[in-house]
């Protein structure tokens, strides 16, 4: 519910890309907030993963 | 004596200097010259636990992009040094141990018009432990760029082995993936993401040096969550077989993003919601809100928060019982892994970055970044908490 909320309860209109000064900042890239290392240290200390980009590798910790 | 522990490794983590982290164009106005932008960093991140372990890891990282043409490549390296004197090892009467972990990845995207195509390829290595993988994205800019959704794949193969085995008995693990996601510019402060991603892994998906202690069924009740490595060795059975696992698992993930930007600062809210085939559910939720102070510096708080049930074939204490030959009836399935138990962990931080040098065309940029977790284990055996402290320091060039 919180993930939906979330998502479609902020509405979507239509934006110029002239209006876009603010969304060009690089702290609003909706990418990983944890880094690489960062990354790592979540996807072993938790039973959950997924939900982030691209390849991802084997833990390693074997 | 633990929490001493990390005190002590804290200098040295601050001390083992870093690289850095994300493209830093905010002074620019969109790249229209056409000429090739290249990065490079340099990274050291450190973690401690009150379990006793430690892991250093050096970073580099580079890329090269025009964006005017559309492409970008790039790549990094990272080494992983690992001391551990953790419960589960000293519970099986091993000695600390030390390893090193090599790992790296490689990406690049080509845009045509409309459509961006990725690829990337990782790889992890170490002396028991080999892991590659490859992936590919499609992303499409729609409606003037308020939509883009993008789709993914990607494969992944490990083997798994100990020191000193053969390669040719090692263990083998497949890891398929595909993503679906959209992002939607919300108005002219807010953008929003939505992920569905679902992971299928096979083959041998336990821990070869992971043992699991038995206990007779009658006295099976009386080890409690927590209980000791006196208490469990005082009551377990001599039978210690591997973990076992099932040899298949299915997870999926929904995630949502929300980054909203004031005048000058930004907020930033991920929420994921996990489940998989093993009975396992979480939520993760992630916060964090970052504010600039003057034209150099950026600072940020961090919170985030996990919670998980545990699988379904969880137990504190697996019990055996001859069978009709007398031989002990082991359980089929049988895991003392607590990151599949029930779970909370409670992070929180923050970090700073500043810019050393404020050049449009080369700037300079030192970061740095600690966070400290607490996690409680509800129903495990040797421990019931962990603290543990990450940090970050990295710096960041642009040529």
């Amino acid at each position: 519910m919180v993930v939906a909320a979330m998502t479609f309860g902020t509405g979507c209109a239509g934006v110029k890309p002239y209006e876009r000064g603010r969304l060009a900042h690089p702290t609003m890239l909706l990418g990983d907030m944890a880094r690489v290392g960062e990354a790592h240290v979540y996807s072993i200390r938790e039973g959950a993963v997924g939900g982030g980009s691209g390849a991802q590798g084997g833990c390693g910790c074997n | 004596m633990a929490l001493r522990s990390i005190a002590s490794v804290l200098p040295l983590m601050l001390l083992a200097v870093s690289g850095t982290v994300f493209a830093d164009d905010r002074k620019k106005p969109a790249e229209t010259s056409g000429t090739i932008t290249s990065k490079a960093s340099l990274e050291s991140s450190g973690y401690a636990d009150t379990d006793h372990v430690l892991v250093v890891s050096p970073s580099i990282a580079g890329s090269v992009s025009d964006p005017l043409a559309g492409w970008s490549v790039g790549g990094h390296l990272l080494v992983d040094v690992v001391s551990a004197a953790s419960v589960d090892i000293v519970s099986t009467a091993s000695s600390k141990w030390l390893e090193h972990r090599e790992a790296g990845s490689a990406q690049g995207s080509l845009k045509r018009g409309d459509v961006t195509a990725g690829v990337s390829g990782v790889f992890s290595s170490e002396p028991d432990y080999l892991s590659l993988a490859a992936g590919g994205t499609l992303t499409m800019d729609l409606l003037e760029k308020n939509v883009t959704p993008f789709v993914g794949f990607s494969y992944g193969q490990d083997r798994v082995g100990r020191t000193g085995l053969p390669t040719e008995f090692w263990r083998s693990k497949q890891t398929a993936s595909g993503q679906f996601g959209v992002t939607f510019v919300v108005d002219r402060s807010t953008i929003s993401s939505l992920q569905l991603e679902a992971i299928q892994e096979t083959g041998y998906l336990a821990k070869p040096y992971r043992y699991v202690p038995l206990f007779a069924p009658a006295r099976a009740q009386s080890i409690l969550a927590g209980a000791s490595i006196a208490e469990v060795n005082a009551t377990r059975l001599n039978v210690r077989p591997a973990e076992q696992l099932p040899d298949a698992r299915h997870r999926f993930a929904i995630t949502s993003r929300l980054g909203r930007r004031y005048s000058s600062s930004t907020l930033r809210l991920d929420e994921r919601a996990y489940g998989d085939t093993w009975g396992l559910m979480a939520s993760t939720t992630d916060f964090r809100f970052t504010f600039e102070i003057g034209r150099r510096l950026m600072l940020w708080p961090h919170v985030r928060f996990h919670v998980q049930n545990q699988v379904a074939f969880w137990q504190l204490a697996y019990t055996a019982a001859p069978g009709p030959s007398g031989a002990l009836a082991l359980p089929a399935i049988r895991t003392g892994d607590r990151e599949l138990s029930s779970l909370y962990t409670a992070t929180g931080g923050g970090g700073a970055e500043f810019r050393l040098v404020d050049d449009l065309d080369h700037p300079w940029s030192l970061l740095f970044d600690i966070d400290g977790s607490y996690t409680h284990y509800l129903d495990a055996l040797y421990i019931s908490e962990r603290g543990a402290i990450f940090s970050t320091l990295a710096v960041e060039a642009e040529f």
